[in-house]
């Protein structure tokens, strides 16, 4: 404390003040909210659906949050999760790869993500940012579609992990928002492609550092738009010797009343204390759904026992609130 | 590029709809008709009302490509014809026992 020295009576102390306000006014009205990361499973931490898909058509949802949207010549297309990272904060990637044979001149696939509330970006700023690593040859080209507008970013081709950035002043009065990355497949042999990780949106010119979230946290928001490990939770009755009816309680909320299916290739295993498992290959009808439950019938069973209580016992129904 | 999706009904030989879907979640069969073009990803966002009522009745038939919904007494008719309900096990056993007292007493009179 010694070497302290009394700033003493003078002090010009208004200009002080003034500053402390405008920094204050900056606190307080910066849109916190926003500059965290718009981009849901930006690490690709979370892969509900599966871990590898092959001849990927658009619209089929990936990686959670991630979908291919569009594919321009062919959809010879494979995308799988991949260990090969960046650095220290992630544990996978998204690869995108050529399959079945090379890529025809011109083709590419889009990687994208629609963001939900594209109302709350209307009008601001946003920096568009991630990490790609192209084998030989391949590249990434940012995009951004915000209503009928859409944004060329600079093509990535770096054959290193390397991060981009994409700065856009997005319009105002957009009512649909989906950042993409397009994989330029042209030319590609079976095999070559790309690897993405740690996409991050936020608000501002300013690329912030990558900010990996919990895997609870990650899983719960993408639970908001798909759901699947259903089984156990999911009970029901018999109401005839062949056909039950399930109600599902959904693990979070969900965006919307979710589209609820048997996945394909899967039968539908339910428990019949004193039937023992009972299974069926067809699918669900007679479905409701709603934003925190739905309910399914399913028949084709034999031998149950009416009104008698059921579980759903295997991981064969999945809910879709996808955008 | 098309930027949204199809959607599909299935119908019966009575003309009602069964299903409904888009094809971001089930290919469509031959049979299959076509509503929808470049529609919302999901089939009930598009058609929110149930296919069938709270009986489990078809609600709705497809007629020279129009919805038509069919009437109340169209569906209480249907519901009225339907198989009575299979013999409870008290009935079954009931019954057995009748036929059992029946046939000793035959058997008495022989």
């Amino acid at each position: 404390m010694a070497n302290l020295q009394t700033i003493g009576p003078y002090i010009e102390s208004q200009p002080l003040n003034d500053n402390f306000a405008a920094l204050n006014d900056d606190i307080v009205n910066v849109p916190h909210a926003l500059y965290r990361n718009a981009i849901i499973n930006g690490n690709f931490d979370v892969w509900q659906r599966g871990t590898s898909f092959d001849n990927v058509s658009a619209g089929t949802y990936t990686a959670d949050r991630w979908k291919v949207s569009f594919n321009n010549v062919s959809n010879n297309v494979k995308v799988l999760r991949s260990t090969t990272v960046p650095n220290a904060n992630s544990r996978y990637s998204l690869r995108v790869e050529q399959m079945g044979s090379t890529g025809a001149s011109g083709d590419y696939s889009d990687i994208s993500q629609p963001i939900e509330d594209a109302a709350l970006f209307s009008g601001k700023k946003v920096v568009f940012s991630g990490w790609v690593k192209c084998d030989a040859g391949r590249s990434v080209t940012p995009l951004i579609f915000a209503g009928g507008n859409v944004y060329v970013g600079t093509p990535i081709s770096a054959t290193s992990f390397t991060q981009f950035s994409f700065v856009q002043q997005l319009p105002a009065g957009i009512s649909s928002l989906s950042f993409i990355l397009r994989v330029n497949r042209g030319g590609a042999a079976v095999g070559e492609g790309v690897n993405i990780a740690q996409v991050q949106v936020n608000v501002g010119d300013v690329v912030l550092p990558f900010q990996p979230r919990h895997l609870a946290e990650e899983l719960a928001l993408c639970q908001r738009y798909y759901q699947r490990g259903l089984q156990y939770r999911s009970v029901g009755t018999f109401y005839t010797a062949s056909a039950a009816s399930i109600i599902v309680p959904h693990i979070v909320p969900m965006r919307i009343a979710p589209t609820l299916e048997k996945l394909p290739g899967i039968s539908i295993i339910l428990d019949d204390v004193g039937a023992g498992s009972l299974t069926t290959s067809n699918s669900p009808f007679n479905t409701i759904t709603s934003e925190s439950a739905s309910r399914f019938d399913v028949d084709g069973f034999t031998g149950a026992n009416t009104y008698r209580f059921v579980r759903l016992l295997n991981d064969s129904i999945y809910l879709d609130a996808e955008l | 590029m098309r930027t949204g999706y199809n959607h599909y009904i299935r119908t019966n030989e009575a003309g009602e709809i069964v299903h409904g879907f888009s094809d971001a979640f089930e290919t469509p069969d031959p049979g299959d008709i076509l509503v929808l073009e470049n529609g919302p990803r999901h089939f009930h966002l598009a058609w929110p009302e149930p296919l069938t009522n709270e009986r489990g009745q078809y609600r709705f038939r497809w007629i020279d490509g129009q919805r038509v919904e069919r009437t109340q007494q169209e569906l209480d008719d249907e519901w009225a014809q339907r198989p009575p309900d299979p013999p409870t096990l008290e009935e079954r056993l009931e019954a057995s026992e009748e036929a059992l007292r029946a046939l000793m007493e035959a058997m008495n009179d022989v």
